[in-house]
């Protein structure tokens, strides 16, 4: 408690100080991931994931299981707080395991940017990955981009193609990607098996307008196979989804209206057949489909806007384990019962401007209503003395509300939100979910009750001519704080597991932090960028909290000319002692990494030809972090070839 | 004029059953009660058919087997009172097997159910139950011999107790269609006290334990039976999932002494 009264005054402070000073943002916070102008791809250019594109933002950071599929955590938080959306759709991963976070079924190229202030609703936080559109344009357009890459270690390939088609009422953007590694090898050389992939994405979306309507469809796949997981007991034999969506919006004077459409479904094949050691073989195979509809009403006054938001979905989920044991008939239980949930929201946002100042108020509230489908299901739970024949009702609501203030070139947003967060569907029913993290069989408590939150977060910008700085200061404060804890009376279900975890509101919970990111600008042609992170989270039952990251420096030196760009990036993480023992985590030593890369584009005609090099871990430390499950250890050097046509 | 409509009545029966038996469309009232049943033996003795049903074949463990008369013509006769009692002739010598009495179930159809607890299977020798009946006044006694035979998991145990060194056993009577979930676990005990006596034991303390043996794990919440009436114990048991399961059970006496432990049942599904 002395603990959280500390860090309270010292974040109040701050937040103090800072609105003393200046302050205000009303734009969302975004990452850059694919920009649309070559001009503006010179910092996005050296990110040739996604996940290194996330790991630029100190705000941001990624769980790593294997050579794939990295799990981005905003500021601590759980992945069941964070809502992470596909261009504003409900999408859940259909792995129990967490194999498959969302963020997996894109590609980089598929998208745009992310905004770190996604859908709220039944949430902590929301993050929303958006995917790249055509644009209207006066004059017609045709433009393209091909490119190929290799990587050193592991032998990773990719191939990418994107053409585009832009019209003054209509535009198309079709997308294709091949992705394909082997294992990759850690800074000390040694191989880290079951790191491979092999991943194939496609990408269509079109877009017309007649009048004031415009109209979008859209339809992304992603087929990822053979996919390793160095620190789980099995791979993935196959991992795909498909995703669309139809939008229309209707924009007069001052009105705008927006409606979405969307499905999407996903299908996860465990595999564990090429692991050497196998006391019993398993199929797991997992399935998340979501349909949804949503949309908004948007007005806008003088010094006002006023926005009232709908949201419908259903998401249906079932995972199921099949085990093998010689001479014997094969066994068969639901880790995910096939459950239903259906959720309803409202939520309403008004804006006010008043000189210098913006004001807003958003308040939303969602229903929700989980179904046990079959039988097993039911029966399953019987166990446990829970009747779940009847559907599980639940309500939510948030109040978030933002006060920012511009002045020049200084911006300051101050952001206070409250609420509560009904349970995830692993949260309340999960069954026998074996995490490998920490050992343990994960049961769902249907009983759960909603975790209440508060927060509050200062962020404090100032563009300069010759500097740019970003400061944040947040703090989290959970009660009933949904977490598992160990139930001594239970045996476990996976062999070899320590124990058995039941989901449990636990105590009050809170998380601070603060992040800078500075960018000198010399001369324009030169940045030089720092950014800082530090984080910090206790439970008052179980200790520290999960998957903090511990406290980072990054640099980025951009050399830019002409035609030719050279980088030096250096990523510095402190040794973490703080890891969560209750969730498995390890303590991890400190790490410095230093990444560059180089860029040539030579102009032919109207197109373009882009040259790329770009090197990461360039020292082949061999390194972990207290994030990484299991402490595998991460890349060691790796030189990255790419060569672009741009047309 | 009386008797006239009887016989009117019955021949317009006899002519019914006699039509129906030919058409095979239509069931006998007996045979509509009994249609979920299989029909394991037609004995005829003097005016009388003896029918003999069970839900599926006769297992060494817990059976209940159903008896309905019918007279020669085919007629129905509900008026009658019977008592089975088995005997297992094995050459060299002869015992009987735990059994319970005759009740009647569906008095319309004069159907009666009776238990027993083969204790093994045919192949040791020869089962005979003697079917004592009296009908409408009449003692008439039927004689059939039961084919039993092991089913594909024991569903019956035998121990001999630590604390008396008698023999008991314990049949399952229930987990026939075992699911995931919550399971009734109910179980039939017994003492032999004699060749001709094994009559049931209605204060043991039994313990029960799930587990999976190839995974090794168990699963939570059970409960151990208690004795409800006439040897009959009822428990639950759950499951975590499908599969092989074996339930463990330690049977103590009234004063919890141990009788014995190690005894288990499979169930597979």
């Amino acid at each position: 408690m002395k603990h959280i009264v500390t860090v309270a005054l010292i974040f109040i402070s701050a937040t103090l100080l800072s609105q003393s000073k200046v302050g205000h943002i009303d734009t969302l916070k975004t990452v850059t991931i694919t920009a649309n102008k070559p001009s503006e791809n010179k910092e996005a250019a050296i990110d040739l994931t996604l996940e290194k594109c996330v790991d630029r933002d100190p705000s941001l950071s990624l769980i790593c299981r294997g050579g794939y599929a990295d799990e981005i955590v905003f500021r601590g938080l759980s992945g069941f707080q964070t809502n992470t959306l596909i261009d504003g759709m409900r999408m859940y991963g259909a792995c129990t395991d967490k194999m498959d976070p969302v963020s997996s079924y894109v590609d980089k190229s598929n998208l745009s940017e992310l905004t770190t202030e996604g859908t709220l609703e039944n949430g902590v936080h929301g993050l929303d990955l958006r995917l790249n559109k055509g644009q209207f344009v006066d004059t017609n357009t045709f433009t393209g981009e091909t490119s190929l890459s290799y990587s050193t270690n592991g032998q990773g390939k990719k191939a990418l193609l994107t053409l585009s088609w832009n019209r003054v009422n209509s535009w198309l953007r079709v997308n294709g990607s091949y992705t394909a590694s082997d294992d990759y090898f850690d800074g000390s050389g040694k191989r880290v098996e079951f790191t491979q992939f092999e991943k194939y994405n496609m990408y269509v979306a079109s877009g017309f307008r007649r009048g004031s309507h415009r109209f979008e469809a859209l339809v992304l796949a992603d087929l990822a196979y053979d996919i390793g997981y160095a620190a789980l007991p099995m791979d993935v034999s196959s991992a795909e989804s498909v995703i669309a969506k139809v939008q229309h919006d209707w924009q007069k004077n001052t009105w705008r209206v927006s409606h979405r459409l969307y499905a999407n479904s996903v299908t996860h094949v465990m595999d564990d057949t090429k692991r050497p050691e196998v006391v019993v073989h398993m199929d797991m195979p997992g399935w998340s489909k979501t349909l949804g509809l949503s949309g908004e009403v948007v007005k806008t006054f003088q010094s006002s806007s006023n926005t009232l938001s709908y949201e419908l979905f259903q998401n249906y989920r079932k995972a199921e384990m099949t085990m093998y044991f010689p001479g014997e008939i094969p066994m068969y239980m639901e880790t995910w019962p096939a459950i239903s949930r259906q959720m309803a929201s409202v939520s309403s946002a008004y804006k006010h401007y008043l000189g210098n100042w913006t004001v807003g108020v958003k308040p939303s509230v969602s229903m929700f209503r989980d179904i046990l489908e079959n039988e097993v299901g039911i029966d399953q739970f019987e166990v446990f003395g829970y009747d779940l024949s009847e559907p599980k009702n639940g309500l939510a609501g948030n109040l978030s509300v933002d006060l920012s203030w511009r002045n020049g070139g200084w911006k300051n947003l101050v952001t206070a939100k409250g609420g509560t967060r009904g349970p995830e569907l692993s949260e309340r029913f999960g069954f026998y979910l074996f995490n490998a993290q920490d050992g343990f069989d994960y049961i769902g408590n249907p009983d759960l009750k909603n975790e209440a939150f508060v927060s509050i977060s200062n962020t404090l910008s100032r563009d300069h001519r010759w500097f740019e700085l970003d400061w944040s200061a947040y703090a989290f404060g959970f009660d009933q704080y949904m977490f598992a804890l160990a139930d001594t009376t239970l045996s476990t279900m996976t062999i070899g597991a320590n124990g058995v975890k039941v989901y449990q509101n636990t105590g009050k919970t809170f998380i601070v932090g603060s992040e800078i990111m500075i960018t000198m600008l010399p001369r324009t042609s030169f940045p030089f960028t720092v950014s800082m992170n530090y984080r910090y989270g206790e439970n008052e039952d179980f200790g520290y909290l999960p998957q903090m990251s511990p406290f980072e420096i990054r640099t980025l030196n951009q050399f830019n000319w002409d035609k030719m760009s050279f980088g030096v990036e250096s990523k510095y993480a402190s040794r973490y002692t703080r890891a969560s023992t209750a969730f498995g985590e390890l303590q991890s030593n400190e790490y410095w990494l230093l990444n560059m890369h180089y860029n040539y584009r030579m102009a032919l005609r109207q197109t373009e030809l882009d040259f790329q090099i770009a090197a990461t871990n360039v020292l082949n430390e061999t390194y972990t972090s207290h994030l990484n499950w299991g402490g595998i250890k991460q890349r060691g050097r790796n030189i990255e070839f790419r060569i672009t046509y741009r047309f | 004029m009386k008797t006239n409509i009887l016989w009117g009545a019955l021949a317009l029966l006899v002519g019914f059953s006699a039509c129906k038996k030919e058409a095979g469309d239509v069931d006998s009232a007996l045979d509509i009660v009994t249609k979920s049943y299989v029909e394991l033996a037609a004995i005829e003795q003097g005016d009388y058919v003896m029918h003999i049903y069970a839900k599926d074949e006769l297992i060494v463990g817990y059976n209940e087997l159903f008896f309905g008369v019918e007279d020669k013509e085919g007629e129905l006769v509900t008026d009658y009172t019977i008592h089975a009692h088995p005997m297992m002739d094995m050459g060299m010598m002869m015992h009987t097997t735990p059994h319970g009495h005759a009740e009647l179930i569906n008095e319309k159809v004069g159907l009666y159910q009776q238990p027993f607890t083969f204790i093994m299977a045919s192949t040791a020798g020869v089962w005979n139950l003697t079917i004592d009946a009296h009908i409408e006044g009449e003692d008439v006694t039927f004689e059939y011999s039961p084919t039993v035979v092991e089913p594909d998991e024991p569903r019956l145990i035998s121990y001999v107790s630590e604390i008396d060194s008698a023999s008991y056993f314990i049949a399952l009577t229930s987990l026939e269609e075992p699911s995931i979930g919550n399971n009734d676990f109910v179980v039939m005990a017994y003492k032999k006290e004699s060749m001709n006596s094994f009559p049931a034991v209605e204060d043991l303390i039994i313990e029960i334990e799930p587990e999976m043996p190839s995974m090794g794990h168990g699963s939570p919440n059970n409960v151990h039976p208690v004795h409800t009436m006439h040897g009959e114990y009822k428990g639950l048991v759950n499951f975590t999932m499908s599969g092989y399961w074996k339930v463990n059970i330690t049977v103590f006496d009234a004063d919890k002494n141990q009788a014995k432990t190690d005894l288990s049942f499979d169930i597979t599904f």
